[in-house]
């Protein structure tokens, strides 16, 4: 598992393997913050779970590129292909989880 | 402030009756420091033919079922994480290599046979781990440990604070909080509000529409538990009658904290003043604990 911060120039190498979460997020969004506690506590349980996270402040290409509509937004990624995205930050922790359960085992 | 406080119970004894066993110890700083310092580092390598599997192993499993999610040639699974299904996650725990297994999953059979386990190993706990976290004076594993130490010691104290005033309020002689004090209180907590959200500007309507989205409440009580306050609230007067308990908690608590410490911060004049007081009372009990 791994916990990684790629800009444009590396972010499709870092999310090329493996399942990973790319959260992109901004130092000055509250519900960016309830997102990293829940993310922090799910890599922690799952090291099969890398965690890119993206701050949009230090690289807003990333915004355009990978069309973030608004912080926080969780891109899922298995070998590179994305598999599922989650807007907002009302999110539980069991939600993510299931969205992880079902991209990585199916419904 | 009007409200009389008569007398209070013993608080030494009563200190002593809730006990501090339970303080954290070195073992609890170093597990605490293990789990913040290895996050995203763990790695996985084979384990030892015939040991059993525990939580945060990762088994792969050969699953046969009529369900298509539970018939797969290769499943691998982290033991306890929660993401797979939690009777065969739980079922998992102590199996071996080689070992069979089933359970029910939406009334279909599924069977399953454990082909791999391997074990989470944590890389070893260096001052590099620590830089990596880029915090602010501290740049060595020790410094880190003692920065942890006085974090879970500064917590520990901090509810034994709060266990204490529980045993205390209710014993405590004093008079039922003073409307006056109380308005005041409130009065004291609201000015910051309503001057950051303009409230006198807003219609009932807009104020209602603002502030009573209960999705909201877990996100602002975790990170803006000012704004907390507001939800659900329909107005200046409504918000005075929310926070009637509260603020009259605050009174209760103010006055019993301050004899404790000889201090008469008082609430009517200082939004801070019970937060004041309890930072001084848990100064006083990671004292009276850790000596110093």
């Amino acid at each position: 598992m791994a916990i990684a911060y790629p800009t444009t120039k590396d972010y499709d190498e870092t999310v090329a393997e493996g399942f990973w979460i790319a959260d992109f997020y901004t130092s000055t969004c509250g519900p960016c913050k309830l997102i990293d506690k829940i993310l922090s506590e799910i890599v922690l349980e799952n090291p099969d779970i890398n965690w890119a996270k993206c701050n949009l402040e230090d690289d807003w290409d990333m915004k355009d590129r990978y069309q973030v509509l608004g912080t926080p937004t969780l891109i899922f990624y298995l070998d590179g292909e994305e598999k599922g995205r989650m807007l907002g930050g009302f999110h539980t922790q069991s939600e993510i989880m299931e969205e992880i359960s079902r991209i990585l085992y199916g419904e | 402030m009007k409200t009389k406080l008569y007398s209070i119970p013993d608080w030494q004894a009563a200190l002593r009756a809730i006990g501090w066993a339970d303080a954290p110890t070195g073992d609890d700083v170093e597990k605490a420091v293990s789990r913040e310092l290895t996050r995203g580092k763990a790695s996985f390598a084979e384990q030892a033919p015939g040991a059993p599997i525990e939580k945060g192993c990762r088994a792969t499993l050969r699953t046969e079922s009529a369900l298509p999610k539970f018939n797969k040639e290769k499943t691998v699974v982290t033991v306890g994480s929660g993401l797979y299904d939690p009777a065969i996650e739980a079922q998992l725990c102590g199996m071996t290599a080689g070992g069979r297994g089933e359970a029910a999953v939406k009334g279909e059979k599924v069977s399953f046979t454990v082909t791999k386990v391997e074990k989470k190993v944590l890389p070893p706990l260096t001052d590099e781990l620590v830089r990596e976290l880029r915090l602010e004076g501290i740049a060595t594993l020790a410094d880190y440990r003692l920065c942890m130490d006085s974090k879970l010691k500064e917590e520990y104290a901090a509810e034994l604070c709060r266990r204490l005033l529980e045993e205390l309020l209710p014993a405590a002689r004093m008079d039922p909080p003073e409307e006056e004090d109380i308005r005041r209180v409130i009065d004291l907590e609201y000015e910051p509000l309503r001057a950051r959200f303009s409230l006198d500007t807003l219609s009932p309507e807009e104020w209602k529409e603002a502030f009573e989205n209960a999705k909201l409440r877990d996100f602002y009580t975790q990170i803006y538990p000012d704004i907390a306050r507001l939800l659900g609230t329909t107005g200046r007067e409504s918000y005075y009658e929310s926070r009637r308990d509260a603020a009259a908690e605050t009174i209760r608590a103010c006055l019993v904290l301050g004899r404790i410490l000889g201090d008469d911060a008082d609430p009517t004049e200082d939004p801070q003043a019970e937060r004041k007081l309890t930072q001084a009372l848990t100064g006083r009990l990671l004292e009276m604990i850790y000596g110093g």
